[in-house]
């Protein structure tokens, strides 16, 4: 094989559009590329100029699988801006809906995306056609993750109530009641589908990464902490633009993140999460690492989709340890009160995906006049490129179908390009 | 009914994908509603299908060429188009409210030399929309039966504010809030307004929509005029599609 340029097309089963290209010489990967072919959408642009409380409205649609923790994210940069503090209770809503939203975002990535790979079919339908039983509990955990959304938030896909100061409705103590035994529910559907998962064997591959993930040395932080990377430090989150760099590829519509010290590619999402954070899962999840013998750190990016698996079962263990809080201590107001104010407000949290940083700049009359926003998939596109070079060279000695095992890989990150493809630069 | 099953495309261009996402959260319901339908083509979820389609839904707005060229492919081979959410429907207008834009010269990537964010029937016939952001999952579920029926699917034919009073909410603008319920078109079964948020107008204009009277409304009330309605103002006397 000389000089052999594969590309891999619009990769299936992932948000949005990818394409890798793959340069080969001599069964030698010269160079991947981790081409985002997605329409642009400059939301970045879009926000120049908009008022502050509109900003987690558009930064919403910047992903409908996510678009949770895009909102919150937003909302808590844009308090951070004001200096807006909540009180536990209102934090503690918001935190259940992330998780709600987290859980249904790893559901629809495990179940409807990786798992067909695994069973060697197409699609998810394909799996309901042999085994209907299957499918329904997993929709039926999907559902309940969905109603937790939908009861706190308003609506499961953008949802309508997290805004600054608060939220837009008052949540009654009945709501709070059907949250929780949603949450028992849950309990009861999710550890036979977890398992499915975790029993199937994931493909020998293993590379040293580094990873970047919050971190509190209390918790598997979501929406509060410091920046903690691999082999380096713990960095606050006002520290992030000189950690991570972004480059611009001719290539590419999103922009790619580099270590701003190494220059080294790294990775964001569940496994790096675990990996920094794994002392602090749930007893149950501890149990089930240990059932399936899950020593974290791991270190391939396949072990990514066995992070998220353990992570259901731990983000269940915590909306219930928060509603419970919630019943004993609700909230005795939906927003608290604010002026508007010139301000700079970052929020660094972990979307499904991974590292998310939202960074606006207001005027004195509430208007956005700078915005930036790092998402985990462009952070995430270095790494895919960097395993997918030596995954791919592995796979090449092996004979196996190379354009299969990439796509395979690719999926394990969990990108989402909707998010991600956003460059532009004002001319 | 023929026993036959409606042959179904879904397909998405710049978008964030949330309606595709909320055909999937109909959750049980989607299978129920396979016994009738047959994804027969959809990159999201895996299926690569190439046969003729009987109903394609369209997420997204068009950014490029090359876009518009798979968008025209669709067309072709589909019976019946659907505009699946406000990229598709307008562009992402009526959500994003930003008209200044596509005047903006930006330094984008190759192939992606001007702004662009197209309603899909700029290029090409568009059967149906279903409007919003999301879509709402009941519409797309009313939507396929009409099809399966032999019937039209028919927008609806008021505002959002009629849904509120329907459904007895309090009154936003009452309470101060500049909600474009008034002008916006129903469906979504008010549900901003539900959640104490004035509606955001994603569903685009209502057909007897009354900008100027919504706006003296906020001006008698001292709420502030959202910028936005002049320049929707300004677009309908321009004589641009408002919908």
């Amino acid at each position: 094989m000389n000089n052999e340029r594969l590309i891999v097309k619009e990769i299936a089963r992932i948000e949005g559009h990818l394409d890798v290209a793959l340069y080969i010489s001599e069964n030698e990967i010269r160079q991947v590329r981790a081409e985002a072919v997605e329409g642009t959408r400059i939301l970045e642009r879009v926000l120049i100029g908009k008022s502050y409380m509109e900003v987690p409205e558009i930064t919403s649609r910047m992903c409908g699988v996510c678009s949770v923790i895009h909102k919150v994210t937003a909302v808590q940069a844009i308090e951070n801006a004001l200096g807006i503090e909540l009180p536990s209770e209102l934090k503690n809503i918001r935190e259940l809906t992330v998780i709600g939203g987290h859980i249904q975002s790893h559901i629809l990535h495990l179940f409807f995306f990786v798992l067909p790979d695994l069973l060697r079919k197409t699609n998810i339908f394909d799996i309901a056609k042999q085994n209907v039983d299957l499918v329904k509990r997993v929709i039926e955990l999907k559902r309940l993750a969905n109603k937790i959304i939908e009861i706190l938030g308003g609506s499961r896909v953008h949802p309508i109530a997290p805004i600054p100061g608060g939220v837009s409705k008052q949540i009654r103590r009945s709501e709070l009641s059907k949250v929780l035994d949603i949450i028992s529910n849950m309990k009861k559907v999710a550890p036979d589908i977890v398992r499915v998962f975790l029993e199937i064997e994931l493909p020998s591959f293993s590379k040293q990464n580094i990873y970047v993930a919050l971190h509190d040395g209390k918790s598997v932080p979501l929406l509060e902490g410091n920046i903690m990377i691999s082999n380096d430090g713990i960095y606050k989150p006002e520290e992030y633009p000189k950690l991570l760099i972004a480059t611009r590829e001719s290539y590419s519509v999103a922009p790619h993140y580099v270590l701003a010290k190494s220059q080294q590619d790294y990775m964001v999402g569940a496994l790096s999460r675990l990996n920094h954070n794994h002392d602090y899962l749930s007893l149950s999840a501890k149990e089930l690492c240990k059932e399936y013998n899950l020593k974290f750190p791991m270190h391939t990016p396949f072990a990514n989709n066995t992070a998220q698996a353990v992570e259901i079962m731990h983000f269940i263990d915590k909306a219930e340890e928060i509603i419970n809080n919630l019943l004993e201590n609700p909230p005795r107001e939906n927003i608290v009160k604010f002026d508007i104010k010139e301000g700079d407000g970052i929020a660094v949290t972990e979307a499904p995906r991974g590292l998310l940083i939202h960074h606006y700049r207001i005027n004195s009359v509430g208007k956005v006049i700078w915005a930036n926003i790092v998402t985990p998939t462009a952070q995430n596109l270095k790494s895919i490129e960097a395993n997918a070079k030596a995954y791919g060279e592995e796979v090449l000695k092996k004979g196996y179908d190379i354009k299969l095992e990439i796509e395979k890989l690719v999926r394990a990150y969990d990108p989402c390009l909707s998010c991600a493809a956003r460059f532009y630069k004002e001319s | 009914m023929t026993s036959k099953k409606l042959k179904i495309g879904i397909f998405n261009f710049a978008s964030c994908e949330g309606c595709i996402v909320e055909i999937l959260n109909l959750e049980e319901k989607l299978l129920d509603l396979l016994r009738y339908i047959d994804i027969v083509e959809s990159r999201v979820l895996g299926i690569k299908g190439n046969e003729q389609i009987d109903v394609a839904l369209v997420e997204g707005c068009i950014t490029c060429e090359e876009e518009r060229e798979k968008l025209e492919e669709i067309r072709n081979k589909s019976k019946i188009v659907v505009a699946l959410g406000d990229c598709a429907c307008s562009g992402g207008k009526f959500l994003f409210k930003d008209f200044s834009l596509e005047e903006t010269k930006l330094n984008l990537p190759p192939g992606k030399e001007a702004y662009r964010a197209d309603a899909i029937d700029k290029y090409i016939k568009v059967d149906y929309y279903l409007r919003g952001c999301p879509i709402n999952n009941q519409e797309f579920v009313e939507l396929i039966k009409d099809i399966l029926l032999l019937k039209q699917f028919r927008e609806k034919p008021y505002s959002v504010c009629s849904e509120c009073i329907l459904y007895e909410k309090d009154c936003l603008i009452d309470k101060g809030y500049p909600c474009l319920g008034p002008i916006t078109k129903g469906g979504c079964n008010a549900l901003c307004p539900s959640n104490n948020k004035p509606c955001y107008g994603c569903r685009g204009l209502y057909e007897d929509a009354n900008i100027d009277g919504l706006i003296e409304i906020f001006r008698k009330r001292g709420i502030e005029v959202p910028e936005y309605l002049n320049e929707l103002k300004n677009m309908i006397k321009r004589g641009e599609k408002c919908e």
